[in-house]
């Protein structure tokens, strides 16, 4: 707003100024200092009161010329009221605290425009006279990024729990209507099954053998179509319903989902190494999902070994989280993939080769991730996979 | 043909899902014995024999299978009713729904219900959980006797 206008000292002023003698050249400084300052400068006789010398800035900041203020008491001076009072009671004070700091005083200038200033002024002794010296900056601009910046503040809060609520509620809105639309899915689907299987039963023998085969295809169809909703349904459900953590010993988990897993496992030569498991901190049905999940995507994908090995085991962890892992010697897969293997309805491998909806690994990253854990895979094409995933140590008991 | 007074009423307002069920009450001879009305409405009207029901007999059904997802009156309002009016809250009502969901089924057991039966996807379970529903219900089970009645 103010902006005194400062000369520019030219170097050859600098070269001359060395020629003067010491005294000479103090005083030369002083007054530079004082001329160009962007602060407000006055002095003033203690005694009695007037105003002795003003600089270019105090004479911008009031818009009074040097004319109008030199001689003039202090205390006559409207505009620097706040800072010298009407009864000279600022004469009183600096005579007591030689230097004086004052802030937040309000300087109205010829135009009628406040600008909040801060003064800094100090009592001073030389040749037997006292003198004050009073500095004025002007921080109205500093004063306005202040108060923008604690507004700011005040409001970020509010702000960051405005956005917060606003996307918890688009997330349970998602979650409704990813639940609603399976659910409502599986009406239609459950009369296209019921259908064709009255048509199998009671028609077949009128059906050309095509015809027979379009039939299978529609209940085959059909069929894949519950096991995707039912899947949907699981995810939205993991989303949803509430945590409820609770101290669970891993082990009991991953023997309880073999148990699970047996209609998977009958048929099959699997060599189970199952090291020490930590007891750690979850809930424990997800969490029981999630090994659910991971054990029958290692059971899947080594169908084709003549003798699948699945390991499960922890890594050498650090203080505040357990790592394990799940290994096995099957398929693998294309470690370009490794992060997009966790998606909903990602399948790397054929689906004709190995069944599967393609969301039970989406189902355990989401399960650890709310779980405040972390997963992710190693593998290679036909050379096994790793699936390591996180869980933080809590303090629950 | 006389008409068997009806051992089950079926509430369900999906004419699709009705003639599954019918189709699977025929091949265990039993669809005679269903009564099947399409909205919560009708299904209170038909157990207080108001309107369309007026001059039927006295005998109410031994089972209320109940859609929870109907036009109007809800499942869950029809079991509120039938379970807080002395003159049939005896008569079994059991849930029968595409719903799996954990809330519905704490709200109709909290209402009264005496089971709950997801309605299976495939046709096959869906035949033997229809099966097995009736037949306990309609026949292993005795039901509350009409002539005696308790008073508390």
């Amino acid at each position: 707003m103010t902006k005194a206008t400062v000369s520019k000292i030219t170097s050859a002023e600098i070269l001359r100024d060395v020629s003067l003698p010491n005294q000479e050249r103090e005083e030369n400084h002083y007054r530079r200092i004082f001329e160009t300052s962007q602060d407000a400068i006055l002095v003033l006789d203690f005694k009695s009161h007037r105003i002795l010398d003003a600089n270019p800035g105090i004479c911008l900041l009031t818009g009074l010329s040097k004319a109008h203020l030199i001689g003039a008491k202090a205390e006559s001076v409207l505009s620097l009221r706040t800072l010298f009072g009407a009864e000279g009671a600022f004469f009183d004070e600096i005579k007591a605290d030689p230097i004086l700091y004052r802030e937040n005083l309000v300087v109205e200038n010829r135009d009628g425009v406040h600008i909040q200033v801060e003064a800094t002024c100090n009592l001073f002794h030389s040749q037997g006279q006292q003198f004050i010296q009073c500095n004025l900056r002007d921080v109205t601009q500093h004063r306005l990024a202040e108060e923008q910046v604690r507004r700011l503040n005040e409001t970020l809060e509010q702000r960051v729990a405005a956005r917060t609520s606003e996307l918890e509620s688009a997330n349970r809105e998602l979650e409704a209507f990813t639940y609603s639309v399976s659910h409502d899915l599986r009406a239609p689907l459950r009369h296209i099954m019921g259908f064709v299987e009255i048509l199998e039963n009671e028609a077949a023998e009128n059906l050309s053998e095509p015809h027979r085969r379009h039939l299978s295809t529609i209940g085959g169809a059909a069929r894949r179509m519950a096991d995707l909703i039912e899947d949907l349904l699981a995810f939205s459900r993991i989303g949803r319903s509430e945590m409820q953590k609770a101290k669970v010993d891993l082990l009991t988990l991953v023997m309880e989902a073999l148990d699970d897993l047996q209609e998977e496992t009958k048929d099959r030569i699997i060599s189970w190494k199952i090291h020490d498991l930590p007891v750690v901190t979850v809930d424990r049905s997800l969490m029981r999902q999630a090994l659910v999940n991971l054990l029958s995507n290692a059971i899947k994908f080594t169908s084709t070994r003549t003798r699948a090995v699945i390991e499960i085991g922890t890594e050498a962890c650090a203080a505040n989280e357990d790592t394990l892992y799940i290994r096995d010697n099957g398929v693998g897969f294309n470690p370009r993939y490794a992060q997009k293997i966790f998606g909903v309805f990602e399948r790397l491998n054929n689906a004709e080769e190995f069944e599967g909806t393609g969301i039970g690994l989406a189902n355990v990253q989401r399960i650890i991730r709310r779980h405040g854990g972390r997963v992710w895979a190693l593998g290679k094409v036909d050379a096994g996979a790793t699936f390591y995933f996180t869980l933080p140590r809590s303090s629950v008991k | 043909m006389r008409k068997e007074p009806a051992r089950i009423l079926l509430a369900e307002d999906d004419p699709a899902d009705v003639e599954l069920a019918l189709s699977v009450m025929q091949s265990a001879g039993s669809a005679q014995c269903v009564e099947v009305v399409n909205d919560g409405e009708s299904a209170l009207d038909y157990l207080h024999r108001r309107r369309k029901w007026r001059g039927r007999g006295a005998s109410q059904p031994a089972l209320v299978l109940l859609d929870l997802k109907m036009p109007g009156i809800g499942g869950i309002e029809v079991l509120r009713s039938i379970k807080s009016d002395v003159r049939t809250r005896c008569i079994p009502v059991v849930v029968f729904t595409s719903s799996g969901e954990r809330r519905d089924i704490a709200l109709c057991y909290e209402n009264g219900a005496n089971a709950y039966v997801v309605k299976p996807v495939a046709f096959p379970s869906f035949a033997e959980t229809l099966q097995s529903i009736s037949q306990f219900w309609a026949g292993v089970n005795v039901p509350p006797m009409r002539s005696v009645r308790v008073t508390r």
